[in-house]
């Protein structure tokens, strides 16, 4: 590829000649901020946050969005710049909810005389995202500490219809990143802009709440917003109501590797000497009773799977078999391929599985009532609390699972409850019964997540599947689920096993 | 004595638009004959020779290289759209043109669909022009009966109400059925327009115009008016005049002609105070600028623009920021809301001057309002809201005493 000659802050840098101003200043070790800008996506140019000086030119020009050409001279950080991106900030602010940047307890609304140790014991100042979104992060860099308008207020209602993911459309910013994530990568369509001027909304569909909508619960929408406008519904204060107040309650969580990553970045902890015992440790500080981890109800699962799939390819006439345990895959499968609905193969998913066990081996075994157990799975899925919610998700009348728990939930949790995840001593996990079981390894390269890196392509294997070779594929983003089942529905499937 | 000149609106008054053969008479359709028997790398040449034929719509943009952009262009499928989404407070020149001359509009899209390699036209119309919509339809069909539309499609379609759509790129998205928001540029429409194809779209007045051009040759065009923006040019009069009419003359013509001559004058004995040329998104202009011609680059040269041709007299009887509140108010309700500076920034604007006006704001106010308008003007995605803020600016800069007035003074 080509480059050219561009000048950034009086750096003199070649710099490929379709890259943009944001990228060409990355390579100069420049970094611009941004707001509206999500990587691999349709580059909007909403935010003006990321505005820069290009000599010659009459207004600011977007740094995502705009290309570079040869001798252009570009300022990323004159005061100018600064101001106009303090001004946008300042806008979007006075038109978002306070949580974050005013206290109203203590009448203070200067961001500098909040003093940092008070704040970590008021729990009056409640956003979900506080420590961990970009508006506040660019906010303090910009130093917004008094907005010059009258604030607008918080006129909208939370919607929590889903009892999953919740909207607070009072800190929208409208720089529509879910909305890019539900239509262009997950296909799903559920959110969409109405009105204009300062009255534009972004709302599930045709103004509908949540639960209305095709919105299937994927909680993709929560990882694009980059401030806490959607995010996934809270239990940990009801859940901390159980531990500690239903003295007959017998609490059990259930703990998977694989979110020690997440819950150290969220803590602010060095991941390499987090332990993952110190989490275990952390949860019986919390007076959590018993902590198991999720590798024996994944077995469960993954041999029930195997069991089911293997009936199903025996008695099929035609057709792929369709398996998943994925709620948000089903429900999307549900809305919208009705037609292929003697193909699919459905199994519990890990926290399903560990509720059942729970409330019905392990309890008996234990010799605890049903009644009095309460479950808990901790998960970065917010799809399982909607599953979760689910009637005929239950043994015996009870539900498998009480409470589902993110990993920022968990880090919030140990933060308001001082559990300092440091200091603890690692504990020992127990037991849900582990030993009795063979694993079952024959169909793991399709069903282990860890084991599939799909990454939004169609992730293709061969499998041995009763004695015969059979090609399979696995996708993970439903915009990929969509492209194979649409492939399924046209007969030009070259897949015998799908898991979406 | 100034004297109208019209060209454009040759045939307004003069036919029934709702009678192709009445504009055939007239000598319609002679230029599309004469264009298709042309070479199209000549007829843009022609165009472009006409000494600039500028675009009519506001921007001013060179229509022969816009046409040369899109004919360069290589595609399966061009478009040619003609910009009838009017809605530029105090412009109804572009109505009159639908409404009494549709054929004027086809022959000029026919000529351009010709000429870039189009077949397939669109008119987007404003939603409110209903009598337009139907005169076009009914114009296209007799157009089509008569096989002068040779194998091109036209179609009209009603715009959805929104004034960004005013704007090209939204234009397009808004016919593509799509919400009407700008779109990033480049690329510009003629190479990636409608459906992703080289699209052409011009404006009422300067499509109505080409026919003329090609018939009478472009050195007919280019001895009109003034030698960098030649031709006419429609005005629509409103405000504190006598003859709120529009009118058609040379671009060599002085405001002042206008507003005194063809206008009128001021009615109740009244003064002038200030004339704003072009729309709420242009500035203003005081009683001792009124000697300039009015063509683009004269305008451009006072602070003011051309724009799409409005004139609104304002006599001495205003205080000036009680017209910026309902120019401020069009902005906030008009903002489409993709960008942070014109979404959250015209609804502010409108707040702060409304507070002014109503006597209710102070010195800090006041700047913050200065502040906001220079943020906006180099801020906004495009131009509606990098313009939305151009009237308060010149106001402050030509009437500050007016916003000094309805102050509240500070205690000292």
């Amino acid at each position: 590829m080509l480059n050219v000659s561009i000048t950034i802050d009086g750096k003199k840098i070649s710099a490929p000649q379709n890259s943009t101003i944001l990228d060409a200043a990355a390579l100069a070790g420049i970094k611009i901020p941004t707001l509206c800008y999500m990587k691999d996506s349709n580059v909007k140019s909403n935010c003006r946050v990321c505005l820069v000086e290009v000599k010659g030119s009459r207004t600011f020009q977007p740094s995502c969005s705009t290309k570079v050409s040869e001798g252009m001279e570009i300022q990323t950080d004159t005061p100018e710049v600064r101001d106009v991106r303090k001004m946008s900030l300042e806008l979007i602010l006075s038109n978002h909810s306070w949580d974050c940047h005013h206290c109203l307890r203590i009448g203070n609304y200067e961001l500098e005389e909040l003093n940092e140790e008070l704040c970590s014991f008021c729990f009056f100042c409640d956003c979900v995202k506080d420590g961990d979104c970009e508006l506040q992060t660019l906010a303090k860099e910009y130093n917004v500490n008094k907005l010059p308008y009258a604030w607008a207020g918080e006129p909208y209602p939370l919607d929590q219809s889903t009892g999953a993911v919740v909207r607070n459309p009072n800190k929208c910013i409208k720089c529509r990143r879910c909305i890019e994530t539900c239509t262009d990568v997950q296909t799903v369509n559920a959110l969409s802009v109405v009105k204009r001027g300062n009255k534009l909304q972004v709302v599930p569909t045709l103004g509908k709440s949540l639960a209305d909508s095709p919105c299937v619960r994927c909680g993709k929408c929560i990882e694009s917003c980059p401030t806490g406008a959607i995010f996934a519904k809270e239990q940990f204060d009801e859940m901390l109501c159980t531990i500690r107040l239903q003295f007959n309650k017998k609490t059990i969580v259930n703990i998977s590797s694989k979110i020690r990553t997440e819950i150290a970045r969220l803590l602010e902890v060095d991941e390499a000497s987090l332990d993952f015992k110190q989490i275990a440790a952390a949860f019986r500080k919390i007076g959590i009773d018993y902590v198991t981890t999720d590798e024996y109800a994944a077995d469960r699962a993954m041999e029930d799977a195997t069991k089911k799939l293997s009936d199903k390819l025996n008695g099929r006439s035609n057709g792929p078999v369709i398996i998943s345990n994925s709620p948000s895959a089903i429900k999307f499968f549900n809305n919208e391929f009705t037609d292929l609905t003697d193909s699919l193969v459905t199994y519990p998913s890990n926290e399903q599985q560990f509720g059942q066990i729970a409330k019905s081996e392990w309890a008996r075994e234990n010799k605890i009532d049903p009644a009095n157990v309460c479950t808990i799975t901790l998960s970065e899925n917010c799809s399982y609390k909607a599953e979760a919610l689910l009637p005929e998700m239950s043994t015996d009348g009870y539900p498998n699972v009480d409470f589902v728990l993110t990993p920022r939930e968990i880090a919030r949790m140990f933060n308001k409850t001082a559990v300092d995840i440091t200091k603890l001593e690692p504990c020992e996990f127990d037991s849900l019964g582990a030993d009795k079981v063979a694993r079952v390894d024959s169909l793991r390269s399709l069903l282990d997540n860890d084991a599939v890196q799909t990454d939004g392509v169609i992730a293709e294997m061969e499998l041995l599947v009763n004695g015969e070779r059979v090609k399979a594929a696995v996708a993970q983003n439903l915009g990929v689920v969509r492209r194979l089942l649409e492939l399924v529905r046209e007969g030009k499937s070259p897949y015998e096993i799908i898991r979406i | 004595m100034v004297q109208e000149m019209r060209i454009t609106l040759r045939n307004v008054g003069n036919i029934n638009p709702c009678e192709v053969n009445d504009y055939v008479m007239a000598g319609g359709y002679k230029a599309l004959e004469k264009a298709r028997s042309l070479d199209r790398a000549e007829l843009i040449a022609e165009v472009e020779r006409s000494g600039r034929l500028r675009g009519r719509g506001g921007a001013g943009f060179n229509t022969g290289l816009k046409w040369r952009s899109a004919f360069e262009a290589e595609a399966d499928q061009k478009y040619v759209i003609c910009n009838a989404d009017e809605g530029e407070p105090g412009t109804y020149k572009d109505r009159i043109i639908l409404e009494n001359d549709p054929h004027s509009i086809i022959e000029g899209m026919l000529i351009c669909a010709y000429t870039i390699g189009a077949t397939e036209a669109y008119i987007y119309c404003r939603g409110e022009y209903r009598k337009a919509i139907s005169i076009l339809k009914n114009a296209i069909k007799q157009a089509e009966e008569k096989g002068l539309t040779g194998e091109v499609h036209m179609h009209v379609v009603s715009g959805a109400g929104s004034y960004v759509c005013g704007e090209e790129t939204a234009l397009i998205q808004s016919l593509e059925g799509k919400r009407g928001e700008p779109r990033l540029k480049p690329p510009f429409p003629t190479i990636e327009g409608f459906r992703a194809k080289p699209t052409v779209v011009n404006n009422v007045e300067t499509l109505a115009t080409i026919p003329s051009i090609v018939e009478k040759g472009a050195d007919w065009f280019k001895n009109t008016g003034k030698p960098g923006y030649p031709g006419t040019k429609i005005f629509s009069l409103s405000g504190d005049v006598k003859n709120k009419t529009y009118m058609e003359v040379p671009t060599d013509t002085t405001l002042r002609d206008i507003i005194y001559e063809l206008g009128g004058g001021i009615p109740n004995g009244r003064k002038l105070k200030a004339v704003q040329v072009g729309g709420s998104s242009c500035g203003f202009l005081t009683g001792d600028m009124l000697d300039t011609s009015i063509d683009f680059d004269s305008m451009a040269e006072m602070g003011a623009a051309l724009g799409s041709g409005s004139v609104l007299v304002i006599d001495d009887s205003h205080n000036m920021v009680d017209i910026l509140v309902s120019i401020m108010e069009f902005f906030a309700h008009e903002s489409c809301g993709k960008c942070v500076p014109c979404r959250e920034g015209t609804r502010r604007m409108a707040d702060l001057i409304g507070k002014i006006a109503k006597g209710e704001g102070t010195e800090q106010d006041l700047e913050l309002v200065s502040k906001l308008a220079g943020y906006m003007k180099t801020s906004c995605f495009c131009m509606l809201g990098q313009s939305a803020t151009t009237a308060i600016s010149s106001a402050l800069n030509l009437f500050e005493e007016d916003f000094q007035a309805k102050l509240i003074r500070g205690e000292a």
